[in-house]
């Protein structure tokens, strides 16, 4: 969401309603100044670009990533986001593994930017938090120990399923190329809540939605693009009260 | 265009990230055995001396020499990753009569990294020893999971 679709509009009469109201009570109630919003929600449904190249970059690695967010109040979105994440390794003479999972993410996201006076500003910069999960299974196929003394070892290794629990902390920026249409980039720092790797003798390569399993924490960049679903718009008041002299 | 050499220069970064855990392993990955040598002073004294080592070879046959003729504070062996328990022949230079020691333990296979693979742990639970020319033995680590720790002690 932007700030432009929470667009202030001062409904004089509600103002004068409660600056009356206040004059009533002089010396013993504050006087009151309230504004009215007009708050857009609209769903803004977004896809990760950046995933996309994954596989270009990690051969045998695919990544999805879609989100949606939605203005709750005036500059506060709340922020669901999900995905799936498919991985294989095939390291000639050592092992073959394979793993695949999805995660969601929830959080809220708040816009930094000071108001447009003239509401006219689609873009929005903001800083936010996630609560991320994922579930993963991963198998491994074959695995081979070179043993010159006592012989090879060669096994496998069955289906295991593991779950990720982390913190996220987001910052980023929204910017309209076109109407309905958004352009944006994040940058997220993730710390691991639960420990994964305990409780496997296989450590998952990437824990999805989060990052490289061998870390307990996490940095990432999306680049993504949004489109916008208009639904309804509520009016929100604002109460700001100044005490009289 | 700033907005755009940012985009750029974070994907170069990502690109360099990636794959290179995969591709090398940058770990060590000898897991052995590391047995101390002891000279024994009194019941609750003692201290680490030099062993002259004749030879060390694998119980089981063939037996496969692992050490030759030297001189050690420590040793490092490899147990077997196929069974629950190893064998070894110590035979000390000074002596006719060899020792053997037996160590039984858990093992796990366990992924190391990506770029080196898997290798096994081990576990130790008991040591069984002959005294030709051993004191006693102690286990002071359970755990083999590299080859720097110490896991048991010869008291000769």
């Amino acid at each position: 969401m932007h700030i432009g679709h929470a667009q202030q509009k001062t409904d004089t009469s509600a103002v004068q309603k409660d600056t009356l109201s206040a004059a009533e009570h002089p010396g013993t109630q504050p006087m009151r100044h309230d504004s009215v919003m007009l708050v857009s929600h609209d769903l803004r449904l977004g896809i990760d670009l950046s995933r996309i190249a994954m596989p270009f970059l990690q051969p045998g690695r695919r990544d999805v990533e879609v989100s949606a967010d939605m203005q709750i109040i005036p500059n506060l979105y709340g922020v669901v986001e999900s995905g799936y994440h498919q991985m294989q390794i095939h390291k000639t003479g050592l092992f073959e593994y394979h793993s695949h999972g999805y995660f969601y993410r929830i959080g809220i996201d708040k816009n930094i930017l000071p108001p447009d006076p003239n509401h006219q500003r689609q873009d929005i910069a903001y800083v936010g938090f996630r609560l991320g999960h994922a579930v993963l299974q991963q198998t491994v196929n074959s695995y081979h120990i070179t043993d010159t003394i006592w012989g090879n070892v060669d096994g496998s290794i069955p289906t295991q399923t593991i779950q990720g629990l982390w913190l996220e902390f987001v910052a980023g920026l929204k910017i309209q190329i076109a109407k309905y249409v958004d352009l944006g980039w994040s940058v997220r720092g993730r710390t691991l809540l639960n420990h994964p790797e305990q409780h496997t003798n296989v450590p998952p390569y990437v824990i999805p939605g989060f990052g490289k399993g061998s870390s307990r924490q996490a940095f990432d960049f999306n680049y993504s693009v949004f489109f916008q679903i208009p639904l309804f718009q509520s009016h929100y008041t604002i109460h700001q009260k100044q005490h009289q002299p | 265009m700033r907005f755009r050499l940012w985009t750029i220069v974070c994907l170069l970064m990502i690109i360099s990230a990636c794959n290179q855990d995969i591709k090398i392993c940058e770990e060590p990955t000898d897991v052995k055995l590391t047995i101390g040598f002891y000279h024994k002073i009194d019941s609750t004294q003692y201290q680490d001396t030099s062993l002259s080592l004749a030879y060390v070879q694998t119980l089981h046959q063939p037996p496969v020499l692992l050490i030759d003729t030297s001189t050690f504070q420590s040793i490092s062996l490899p147990l077997n990753q196929l069974a629950d328990s190893s064998g070894f022949i110590i035979q000390p230079d000074s002596v006719n009569l060899a020792d053997t020691i037996l160590i039984y333990y858990a093992r796990q296979q366990k992924l190391l990294s990506p770029g080196c693979g898997f290798v096994t742990f081990f576990t130790i639970d008991t040591i069984h020893y002959t005294t030709h020319h051993i004191d006693s033995a102690s286990v002071v680590n359970k755990s083999v999971i590299n080859i720097h720790e110490e896991h048991i002690r010869l008291f000769y």
